[in-house]
């Protein structure tokens, strides 16, 4: 098979030079373009530099900015967005570097003779060198301008979108790649796609790189270290010190040899082969290495099948530094050694002296060079050089330095070598041939069909006047018109803006040419070709194979596409100076914070309300009864457990939801007011996991099932839960009935989902008057009383001052020798509490349990070879254990009593006494009551309560020094869904508090989500809310505090009082200490000014764009408005009322943006989901005005609707029908 | 088994059908005979926006569903059809009860008395049960809003009179985790607001012949097999049991649902338990 690769296209865009012809006059006279920083850019650049080091963390107060000299271009800043498919706006937010890649790349495709027709489709692959290169991208830029477009931005910014945004523009189906192996990017780019040639993945090949230098800012910081001086490059002069900057775009296309003769393309040149390699483990890994070199120059040259001897000229990497230049010289001695002893046969340079170094980009730039080379035949001088590099033996070896332009005479075919190296250690080096073109047949047509295209009016009228230079300048004098013509047909007919010229010879065409711009008429004559080019101009698909005949057209050298190009930059404000003085020092909040249960006021005594009717649910196996009866409730009825629910019917059974979606019909049926769920009033806390067990079937899983009853049933009730000192009225108290208190938590979920179920948890002693209850029954209050005889209080959140984390040593709390249980222990916080205690004190056994536990040991290290994601587990049970510690892992599911009793059990057996226990099992709640099923709320709950009551049975005897339950926020600022999981988590806090006091600490901690491990982040709700959330480090921290203390309880988390949730803190049915209060109510008001600043800055930059609406005669002040809007987010200066907002260029990211500017700026709740249906001007506005009108009823409405007559009523809706029916 | 579902009003996009009427020549034909107007027109191009007038909504969606029916039920042999609101006259030309001519004509005249009960408009409420919306509704102690549509476990909509819809999308938009969304539809469908409109007809059904079902269809008016055309007149008075429909559909043996145009339905059916 012929491995052969044609260059069928290319272009080149460099300071000063665009194309191929301009590139080699600056090759061919040695110039050097470096020069200083252009004055333009540094003044748009200015502001900014100083913004970066004025709020760098080590500002830097310098004021004069100094910068490299370099090749740059006059501009980067300016786009065709219309040639690219893109909107104003889309082409402001993409990367300067995609944009310019692209261009080379149309570029390129055009030189060769490919128009957008003739790609559409095509199996071409598009691959490009690039990199990010970080610090100075533009997405930073843009993000430090405006950080709200960041994600609007993304699509414009990521690497791999410069080749796929080309492949979906032009609908190319090849492989679409960016490769990134810094300096040799483009030219390993070149490799991969000659390889996916060979193997048939693509038909056709583009490869491209683009380079800019954003801010090529001078200072010791920022420099990489290959940087001259004074931004000349001296590749293997005597004066090297460094590579200077280069910018620019270039690009090739790429095609089998064998299929580009076959298709008539032009032929530049011959890739005959190439090769990759990396250094490998060199001493650095920035540092070159001669023998990789020299390796890859050998396998090149291999693959190429070519005598090295008869390589003529070499494009050297050259980075005219000191360790590199003598480094890659040696490589090529090296490799030509193998091959011959012959001596200065071959001349050695590098586009870099000429063009500085484009990075990236750089490889192809040399390629190009070399194309240049060999289609003049002739070495060039190499720039910059006078003096050779004494550390550079030319003498010896098979290489000489050019320092004139001189003809390149050659027996066989002219080859030339490039090279190009990444500074990580990637190598490329690619073996180009000469082409001869066979001679052009002369054509026989007397005449020919010329055809030019453009996106806009502009472009094209700039293309006629680069045709007519182009002319003058000879560059038709050597080619066959037909072939021009032939040209033009196939490469630039796609575009909407056309010309179609039937012309006779190159005169003819120059006069056509230049009458165009002169009246911009064109009549083409009554003939064959004027009636092509008649359907060419309205747009009719031309076959113009079929025009091109017999002969074998060529592709010939013509002036490429002139792009219409516009600013497309974002500008930096100056008035960053006066913004950032705006900015306030945050204060600092504590992490830790408790629940305090303080007296509140007794309530006044009450009679029973009128209308007021009382469903009291009990059991008669307690006091309820007696209680009830004696607080005189009134026309209440008791229903016992067992008694029938209705008259003749099934007793009432409270663990059946049959039974208690009865009792929520009689709820309906005889319009209960009030329900008291006093069913959990035992007297005394059980002593056994099955009396718990019923307990919880009978109370708390009991009240689930008649809440979800009820709010099915859709009705409305004020609900008592009743216990008996259930609850921990001080720490410590005696005798509490710690089962029950679960309740209180599911009670605090039940409004937060259903707000027509108002509850109060109302906890007693026998000492409570009857009356004091009869008033908690009653009261317009809601939350946690705790009654204790005359004793009332509630449940206030209060700050707690940071604890002491500055305590040294192994803690207290943990024994050498010691033998500590952590359930929920292969988790990610049980693994992190592991962690932390072998830190504080190695010589421990740590008991892991879990429900998934750790598959066995013999299996580790497959695992972790295998990457598996049990691997990182593992891997900190070996970290644990090789600091000394043992590490037991016991598999077992602690929300299984009996399973979990068993596991514990065996523990203690096998270690004897448990010094501590962190109890961190949890089950997350999982939905809303209505579509809780009872066995997922069971699963919750268990792992939590009927775990904590098994443990400390168990350890009864002999408690441990301290058991720390890991509760959550969800006990004390519950969110709907959670019911279950804030039931589990009270009754760990509120136990914690029944033991203060008792043989060993035990401590309960509210977490807010943890941030980086754990529950929330698994399931994705480790952000910031009401509170936020809580670093690793920091928790570990508390937890250690915790444990220093002797305190019960502690909820930790920071309060995120700059968040946009805080209101809802006051939501909650838990009062707020003065001071949190205060604060809230402070960021509260402060928040409100933000929004409404943020509003408005919203408001006044939409009202400040200009735009014209087209589509239609007259429009109303709402699609003005909408217009503006989207004007804004797209950049148009005109837009069609129709247009729809896809094809404007809107995608789903930005529509979020989009429709929150439109809600802001027209005052209603718009959506995405809205934009998305709505999709064009006209339709936004109708649905705007939809709303607004809605709105404005709305309000009407709010005054008293028992007075409007329905009349009234009917006629203000017919009014608005009638309005909105006027244009 | 296999049921073919048929949206009603709300599906209607400009553009909607414009390949279709092209391959039903004699069935487009017919239809513009019977409407007096391009139906192709209005449905592909819509010049004068008249998709948004329930007039002319529910011919072009009930037209447009029938040419998609006849190409599904060609491919596809259907064990049920069931359609909401308006697309139940689409299972019912499906099922070989009404004729396309006898069923269009009903739904042209439906759609003009449907116009005619105005001041009156709908809401979608999402995110919560329909026991948390008819509390909320009677917390407010308005008279002239209802539950109009039980689409799913949580999506429902209300209609009512226009004022009144308004202050009851207010306060149910309290409820945790609810979404109210103002529907763009004229008129109180499916309360006892359009009994005007019931009325009159009942006595156009009377004149139409209605044939017994070739293939079974659950009816969204009482989610049991459709029993006569007296459902039709109460279709415009009653709310749209669609829950009731789905579940009547799935305890029948339904395990794949097919929806002839979008997928509205579909979504509401994996949004029903």
């Amino acid at each position: 098979m012929n491995t052969d690769i044609a260059i069928v296209g290319l272009s080149v865009d460099l300071p000063q030079v665009r194309g191929l012809d301009a590139f080699w006059r600056v090759i061919s006279a040695g110039t050097s373009l470096a020069r200083p920083f252009p004055m333009d850019r540094r003044a748009k650049l200015g502001e900014y530099i100083q913004y970066l080091r004025a709020t760098s963390v080590d500002p830097l107060d310098e004021p004069d900015v100094e910068y490299h000299n370099g090749s740059f271009l006059d501009t980067v800043d300016t786009f065709d967005y219309a040639a690219f498919g893109m909107n104003p706006r889309q082409a402001q937010l993409t990367d300067p570097h995609h944009r310019m890649a692209l261009r080379a790349m149309v570029l390129a495709f055009e030189d060769a003779g490919y128009s957008a027709d003739r790609l559409r489709g095509s199996r071409t692959g598009v691959f490009v060198g690039f990199a990010v290169n970080p610090g100075s991208t533009y997405l930073d830029y843009i993000c430090r301008v405006d950080p709200s477009v960041g994600q609007q931005a993304i699509t414009g910014n990521i690497p791999a979108m410069l080749a796929n945004r080309l492949s979906h523009l032009l609908d190319l189906r090849g492989p679409s790649l960016v490769v990134d192996t810094a300096c040799s990017a483009t030219l390993v780019a070149v490799h991969q796609a000659k390889n996916s040639l060979l193997v048939g993945d693509c038909e056709m090949a583009v490869v491209g790189g683009a380079r800019i230098v954003f801010a090529p800012v001078r200072h010791p910081h920022s420099n990489i270290g290959i940087e001259s001086s004074d931004g000349v490059t001296r590749t293997f002069d005597e004066a090297a010190d460094g590579t200077g900057f280069g910018e620019g775009s270039g690009a090739v296309v790429l095609k089998r040899l064998d299929r580009a003769v076959a298709d008539g393309d032009r032929v530049y040149a011959v890739i005959k082969g190439s090769a990759v390699n990396h250094d490998g483990n060199t001493e650095g890994i920035t540092n070159p290495d001669s023998d990789s070199q020299a390796e890859l120059l050998l396998a090149a040259w291999r693959d190429a099948e070519v005598d090295p001897r008869t390589i003529g000229y070499f494009e050297a990497h050259g980075t005219a530094t000191r360790v590199g230049d003598p480094i890659e010289h040696e490589g090529i001695k090296r490799a030509f050694a193998k091959h011959t002893q012959d001596r200065g046969f071959c001349a050695v340079g590098t586009v870099k002296a000429n063009v500085g170094h484009l990075f990236e980009g750089s490889g192809v730039i040399g390629l190009i060079k070399a194309v240049a080379v060999l289609r003049n035949r002739a070495i060039p001088p190499q720039a910059n050089f006078t003096t050779p590099n004494p550390r550079l033996d030319f003498a010896s070896g098979p290489l000489y330095v050019s320092t004139s332009l001189r003809p390149w005479e050659s027996e066989g075919p002219r080859r030339c070598g490039v090279s190009a190296f990444g500074l990580g250690g990637t190598n490329a080096h690619v073996v180009v041939e000469e082409y001869t073109q066979p001679a052009a047949a002369p054509s026989l047509d007397p005449e020919h069909l010329f055809v030019l295209s453009a996106v806009t009016l502009k472009s094209l009228t700039a293309l006629v006047r680069d045709y007519i230079a182009f002319i003058d300048g000879g560059g038709l004098s050597t080619v066959e018109l037909a072939d021009v013509c032939h040209t033009t047909r196939v490469s630039r007919a796609s575009h909407r803006h056309r010309v179609a010229l039937v012309v006779t010879d190159v005169a003819d065409l120059r006069a056509q040419l230049a009458a165009l711009l002169v009246d911009g008429r064109q009549t083409p004559p009554d003939s064959a070709l004027g009636a092509e080019a008649k359907a060419f101009l309205a747009g009719a698909p031309i076959d113009w194979v079929r025009l091109a005949g017999d002969r074998a057209a060529r592709v010939v050298d013509l002036p490429g596409y002139v792009f219409d190009e516009t600013l497309a930059w974002m500008q930096f404000p100056d008035t960053w100076r006066s913004q950032l003085s705006l900015t306030t020092v945050d204060e600092r909040h504590p992490v830790t914070h408790d629940v305090e249960l303080q007296p509140v006021p007794a309530l006044p005594v009450v009679d029973v309300p009128a209308g007021a009717r009382v469903l009291a649910l009990l059991d008669p196996d307690t006091d309820a009864e007696a209680v009830l009866t004696g607080a005189g409730l009134g026309e209440s009825r008791l229903l016992r457990l067992g008694a029938p629910v209705e008259p003749g019917g099934p007793g009432f059974d409270v663990t059946d939801a049959d039974s208690l979606e009865r009792v929520a019909a009689l709820v309906a049926d005889e319009e209960i007011t009030h329900v008291v769920f006093a069913l959990g009033f035992e007297a005394s806390a059980a002593t056994d996991v099955e009396e718990v067990e019923r307990r919880y079937a009978k109370n708390l899983r009991g009240l689930f099932l008649l809440t979800k009853a009820l709010m099915a049933a859709g009705v409305k009730v004020e609900l008592t839960v009743l216990t008996r000192t259930a609850v921990c009225a001080e720490d410590g108290e005696p005798g509490v009935v710690t089962e029950n208190a679960a309740l209180v938590g599911f009670g605090k979920v039940v409004g937060r989902e259903y707000p027509y179920i108002k509850v109060k948890h109302v906890d007693v002693d026998l000492d409570v008057p009857g009356e004091a209850l009869r008033a908690e029954v009653f009261a317009a209050e809601h939350g946690l009383f705790v009654l204790r005889g005359d004793r009332r209080t509630r449940e206030v959140f209060v700050e707690v001052p940071e604890l002491d984390h500055a305590a040294d040593g192994p803690p207290a709390y943990l024994k050498s020798g010691g033998t500590y249980l952590i359930t929920g222990g292969t988790g990610a916080l049980g693994l992190a509490v592991a962690t932390a205690f072998v830190t504080a004190q190695p010589d421990i056994t740590v008991v892991l349990l879990s429900r998934s536990g750790l598959p066995p040991r013999e299996r580790w290290t497959g695992l972790v070879a295998a990457g598996s994601p049990m691997a990182d587990r593992v891997e900190v049970v070996r970290e644990l254990e090789s600091r000394g510690a043992t590490v037991v892992v016991v598999p077992a599911d602690a929300g299984d009593p009996k399973a979990f009793a068993e596991a514990v059990t065996g523990i203690q057996r096998a270690h004897g006494r448990l010094d501590g226990v962190v109890h961190a099992a949890g089950l997350p709640g999982g939905s809303t009551l209505m579509f809780r099923e009872p066995a997922d709320f069971d699963d919750v709950v268990r792992v939590k309560l009927h775990a904590a009551f098994v443990l400390e049975e168990l350890t009864k005897a002999d408690p441990p020094d301290f058991v720390a339950h890991f509760s959550s926020v969800a006990s004390v600022f519950p969110a709907p869904g959670q019911a279950d999981y804030a039931a589990g988590n009270y009754y760990l806090d509120n136990l914690a508090r029944a033991r203060a006091g008792g043989p060993g600490h035990v401590v309960a901690l509210d977490w807010v989500a943890w941030k980086e491990i754990g529950m929330a982040v698994d399931h994705g709700t480790n952000g910031d809310t009401m509170f936020k959330a809580l670093p690793t480090a920091i928790g570990l921290r508390v937890l250690d505090a915790a444990l220093r203390s002797d305190r019960p309880r502690l909820f930790a988390g920071e309060l995120n009082y700059r968040g946009e949730l805080i209101h809802l803190l006051r939501s909650y049915d838990v009062t707020l200490s003065p001071d949190i209060d205060a604060k809230v109510e402070r960021q509260m008001r402060a928040l409100e000014d933000r929004l409404r600043e943020a509003s408005a800055k919203i408001k006044s930059t939409v009202a400040a764009v200009e735009v014209e609406l087209a589509g239609r005669d007259g429009f109303s002040d709402t699609e003005w408005s909408v217009g503006r809007c989207l004007a804004l987010a797209f950049g148009f200066p005109e837009l069609d009322v129709e247009a729809d907002f896809f094809d404007l260029g809107g995608d789903s990211i930005m529509a979020a943006s989009v429709a929150s500017t439109i809600a802001v700026c027209h005052g209603v709740s718009y959506d995405v989901a809205d934009l998305l249906a709505d999709r064009t001007i006209t339709e936004i506005a109708y649905h705007l005005e939809e709303l607004a009108e809605f709105a404005e009823t709305a309000q009407f409405e709010d005054a008293p609707i028992e007075n409007a007559p329905v009349e009234d009523a009917q006629s203000a809706g017919n009014a608005v029908a009638t309005t909105s029916a006027l244009p | 088994m296999r049921c073919l579902l048929f949206p009603g009003q709300g599906v209607q996009r400009r553009g909607m059908g414009a390949d279709l009427f092209d391959r039903f020549p004699v069935e487009t034909a017919l239809a513009d005979d019977i409407l007096g107007y391009s139906v192709a027109e209005l449905c592909a191009r819509d010049p004068e926006r008249r998709l948004r007038d329930t007039r002319y909504a529910q011919p072009a969606v009930f037209v447009v569903n029938a040419l998609l029916g006849l190409q599904r039920t060609a491919e596809v042999d259907y064990g049920y059809f069931a359609g909401h609101s308006l697309g139940e006259y689409n299972a019912l030309v499906a099922a070989g009860v009404l004729d396309l001519a006898d069923g269009l004509r009903l739904v042209r005249r439906r759609a003009e008395l449907m116009a005619g009960v105005t001041g009156g408009g709908m809401s979608a409420v999402q995110g919560v049960p329909v026991a948390f919306v008819r509390r909320a509704l009677t917390e407010t102690g308005l008279g002239r809003v209802f539950v109009a549509n039980l689409n799913a476990d949580t999506q429902t909509t209300i209609a009512g009179d226009r004022a009144e819809l308004a202050v009851a999308g207010k306060a149910i938009a309290v409820l945790p985790g609810s979404r109210v969304v103002p529907i763009n539809v004229s008129g109180p469908f499916h309360t006892p607001l359009m009994v005007p409109a019931e009325a009159e007809f009942r006595a156009v059904l009377a004149g139409h012949e209605f044939r017994p079902a070739a293939t079974p269809v659950v009816s969204s008016v009482t989610g049991e097999l459709f029993d006569g055309p007296e459902l039709l007149a109460r279709q415009l008075c009653a709310p749209v049991e669609w829950v009731r429909t789905v579940r009547t559909l799935r305890a029948a043996g339904v395990t794949d649902f097919d929806e002839v145009h979008g997928q509205t339905l579909t979504s509401l059916v994996n949004a029903t338990r």
